[in-house]
């Protein structure tokens, strides 16, 4: 099983990315459980047609102990699995324990152990802000951390917060920094800001994704770009990203 | 939902046996703890009553370790604290409370780095946080956890020994079942018996693990998995019957095990040892009944007419004793329960069956029952306090019991406490118990 984290600045597109990552590996016969680690809860929603899945915290309110897996992982595109954290309503309670104590259900109704997936993705809200938004580079959990980045400054920002986040958890063993994605925004010069970014930060860019209306064509229909329109030009850049991390894993 | 609505009561004389005391089973260990001040009190205080205050100390955090984190903090601490001990300890427990919940300290991380910094002693991350008390892994649970978690299998085969788990002080020496197990050769160890941390780590090396009460199964579950430590569920029972089968159970376990077989073989041909063995065993659990039936009887006598309280924190099971209470005919009155699984036999049987009273102690109606019984007995000390009984059992979660014996045991304490009456106030100080 190979557990990767998905990271980035709110807003740059890790949700669509990590969707569309997740539908082309399933595409390609693995096993896929997406795990979107904000309070949003709207990671996976393009892998279940837009559906609003209830999130491991709703379910844990309603249902305290009794709580089974069926109630909190949703088959969606393909062969994925799909599972919202939640969080807390905006302004008040604690989303980084929110993200704890969902990963601690996960556990112990031995999630993963369940599905036997291949491969499981979190897609993580923004930075590594406090211990909770961590949780997912721990020990035990994702190995390898991608950071999904435009060529603004605030992105790169806060890809070398989450860049240091992982270097000083290094020394425990934990997650590996593979790389970073490249979500374009078509800004001046945009490729060679990252790419020094990427160096400063001792990494890559293991993919670009071209900036494509096919994104909001397929959205408007809820659905991942690989499922909307597979043959589109959008779909196989997807699929090349999938088959990068991959071997970048 | 219901209960979580309402306040619940909390007697004085609740308590006893706390995360601090348990993690201080472990001999020559050390306990921090990190939190707000204000979490340190009742621990505190209830370390000075039982004379442990020199094994606990306190690294209290700010609001800025809140904000910033608190892995650095500690490290300083262990460093100073290790520096100052004069003693340094064989283990040292690093407790957080509820609020790590919130910060999410990597505990595992901090462990491991303090375990290279200082490979002589053996850390463990505790967790005084009763906010988790209805999750998988509740303080009780986590602190038998790290505990036990400390035996360690270094031997190749099992040494003929049995560990009881789960029980607070060990059972009683001059019992039956001491007598069975030295019949087949087995020594029964428990961690207050240990009295340096090698001896703790050597019970790893027993055939099996015997547990007295549910919240060791988790770290029982865990020494099976990791170090191949079979296990068997042993509570104390009060019942004839049930006493007896649960014997059988332990010996058809050895038996299984091939341990009685070996044991008996020293002696020459197995089959004779073997019948040897069980004549012996019947002999001796046929003396112990007689024994438990008399003192059923001297003690029933004593208590007469007065009724009696049992509660939760004397017993496990206060309902199982509830149940043999009754059935042996005492005049039971009242149980004072705290968790209450309405498909338990014992309970639908008090229920359904019998007058006892069944009283939720942290109700807030318990004040509608309130000191009213002061010709009673109470067995326990919260039922002592709110029944207003001026005789008393002092005894916490069938301390000392196992078997015929404990049964003898309690009966005695019964007939002792008719004898006189009780200054709760000086029996709650003496139990050590924070007010």
């Amino acid at each position: 099983m190979i557990k990767i984290a998905v990271y980035g600045k709110g807003g740059i597109g890790k949700s669509t990315t990590t969707s569309n990552l997740s539908a082309a590996l399933s595409d390609n016969g693995l096993k896929v459980m997406q795990i979107g680690c904000d309070p949003k809860a709207d990671s996976t929603k393009n892998l279940v047609s837009g559906i609003k899945i209830p999130t491991v915290l709703d379910q844990i309110k309603e249902k305290g102990k009794s709580i089974k897996l069926d109630d909190i992982v949703f088959k969606g595109y393909g062969k994925t699995l799909c599972v919202e954290a939640g969080g807390p309503t905006p302004g008040i309670g604690c989303a980084g324990r929110g993200i704890i104590a969902a990963f601690e259900e996960l556990e112990r109704l031995h999630a993963y152990e369940e599905y036997e997936s291949d491969v499981v993705l979190y897609d993580v809200l923004g930075d590594v802000v406090c211990g909770g938004f961590a949780m997912p580079i721990r020990g035990g959990y994702a190995e390898h951390v991608f950071v999904v980045t435009s060529g603004e400054m605030m992105s790169l920002y806060a890809a070398n917060n989450i860049a240091s986040a992982i270097k000083s958890f290094g020394s425990r063993g934990y997650a590996k920094f593979e790389g970073m994605i490249l979500n374009s925004r078509n800004i001046e010069n945009e490729l060679e800001i990252v790419q020094k970014a990427a160096a400063e930060m001792e990494t890559q860019i293991v993919k670009v994704l071209p900036r494509s209306g096919e994104v909001q064509l397929a959205e408007a229909q809820k659905k991942t770009v690989v499922e909307a329109l597979p043959e589109c030009a959008m779909a196989m850049e997807y699929r090349d990203l999938a088959k990068r991390v991959m071997e970048a894993c | 939902m219901e209960n979580r609505r309402c306040l619940e009561y909390t007697c004085p004389s609740h308590g006893g046996w706390g995360m601090v005391r348990i993690g201080m089973l472990i001999p020559e260990s050390h306990q921090l703890f990190v939190c707000p001040s204000a979490c340190g009190r009742h621990g505190a205080l209830g370390a000075i009553k039982q004379g442990l205050k020199n094994r606990l100390s306190y690294l209290y955090l700010e609001e800025s370790d809140v904000i910033s984190g608190y892995d650095d903090a500690i490290y300083d601490a262990v460093d100073e604290l290790l520096r100052r001990l004069y003693e340094r300890p064989k283990v040292l427990i690093v407790f957080v409370s509820c609020l790590d919940d919130l910060i999410g300290t990597d505990g595992d991380a901090v462990i491991d780095e303090l375990s290279v910094r200082y490979p002589d002693v053996k850390f463990r991350m505790g967790h005084m946080n009763p906010i988790q008390s209805d999750s998988d892994e509740p303080p009780l649970v986590s602190i038998w956890k790290n505990v036990y978690s400390l035996m360690e299998r270094d031997a190749e085969e099992c040494i003929p020994a049995v560990n009881m788990l789960g029980n607070y002080v060990p059972i009683d020496e001059d019992g039956e079942f001491h007598e069975l197990m030295a019949l087949l050769g087995m020594k029964i160890c428990h961690v207050g018996n240990c009295e340096t941390y090698q001896e703790l780590k050597e019970m790893g090396n027993s055939c099996l693990n015997l547990l007295v009460t549910p919240p060791v199964e988790k770290v029982a579950r865990q020494l099976k998995r990791e170090q191949g430590m079979d296990y068997i569920f042993a509570p104390v029972k009060y019942d004839f019957e049930e006493i007896k089968e649960e014997y059988q159970t332990i010996f058809d376990k050895f038996s299984e095990m091939g341990v009685i077989s070996e044991v008996a073989m020293v002696g020459g041909d197995t089959t004779d040892a073997m019948d040897h063995f069980r004549v012996r065993a019947e002999q001796i659990i046929s003396a112990a009944e007689n024994k438990a039936r008399k003192a059923i009887e001297d003690a029933r006598e004593a208590v007469g007419e007065r009724s009696l309280y049992v509660d939760y924190s004397a017993f496990v099971d206060p309902f199982r004793v509830a149940a043999f209470f009754h059935k042996e005919g005492f005049p039971i009155k009242r149980v004072y329960a705290k968790d209450i699984d309405e498909n338990q036999e014992e309970y639908r049987y008090l229920v359904e069956q019998t007058d006892v009273e069944i009283v939720h102690i942290k109700g807030h109606d318990i004040v509608n029952k309130w000191k009213e019984s002061d010709e009673g007995i109470a067995i326990g000390l919260e039922a002592a306090y709110v029944s207003g009984a001026k005789h008393v059992v002092s005894v916490f979660q069938d301390e000392k019991m196992f078997g015929f014996h404990g049964v003898c045991l309690l009966m005695e304490k019964l007939k002792k406490s008719v004898e006189e009456e009780v200054d709760l106030e000086n029996v709650i100080n003496q139990a050590g118990l924070v007010v």
